[in-house]
């Protein structure tokens, strides 16, 4: 499966971040395309792949926040 | 994970700025999955997807929370100048007055000393209070001692 994450809004730290704290439970790749951030995940458990793709996404998005703004 | 519908919301970046939508996206992370894109460069695209069952207007909810944190930008922007000069201010305060720094009441007088002393009159390589020194060589072992 393949996440697009607008750079405007994800940042590559913050991907760097979730990648790291998700390698666990999913193989995780990341390139750059345009304005994007492509993450391609593969979860390791495909029962359970879809809550762990949207707790990437959650992961992600407030790392996003919390490095851009004191929350 | 219970299956529930996502709830999208077109927002205007004109309106809310992405400081705003980012700062309300946070107040919803523990009980939704929060996704933002950017569709063009006028918009953003909010998705957010409830864990668990939804009691309530989700959407509303979040728009209240655009309200909110536009508010609180502008308050922080307008404020900013006062608040610096506040802090400024309290730090300069704390510092003793040059005048009252020489009154330390039982202090060794070589220690006093350095506390009156500026910058100016201080080199690194200078040493007073030989703290510097090893301690062998400042007590240094006589002859025929073991450490035991």
């Amino acid at each position: 499966m393949t996440l697009r994450f607008h750079k405007n809004i994800y940042g590559s730290k913050a991907l760097h971040k979730a990648i790291s704290a998700y390698s666990e439970f999913a193989d995780i790749t990341m390139t750059k395309k345009g304005d994007y951030f492509l993450v391609d995940i593969e979860p390791h458990d495909k029962e359970q792949g879809l809550e762990v793709v949207f707790e990437f996404q959650n992961f992600a998005l407030g790392e996003s926040i919390s490095g851009r703004f004191e929350v | 994970m219970d299956n529930q519908t996502a709830v999208r919301l077109n927002i205007k970046k004109k309106i809310y700025p992405k400081e705003v939508v980012m700062m309300a996206a946070y107040v919803f992370l523990d009980r939704c999955y929060v996704f933002i894109d950017q569709p063009d460069k006028d918009h953003f695209l909010v998705e957010l997807r409830p864990k668990s069952k939804v009691e309530g207007d989700l959407a509303g909810e979040f728009e209240n929370q655009l309200i909110m944190n536009s508010l609180r930008l502008k308050i922080v922007r307008d404020t900013k100048m006062v608040r610096d000069m506040i802090f400024a201010r309290a730090i300069g305060q704390s510092m003793p007055k040059k005048e009252e720094r020489g009154v330390l009441p039982n202090l060794p007088p070589e220690v006093a000393r350095l506390l009156e002393s500026t910058d100016e009159d201080m080199d690194y390589n200078e040493d007073p209070l030989g703290i510097a020194i090893p301690w062998e060589e400042k007590f240094g072992k006589k002859g025929g001692e073991s450490d035991s």
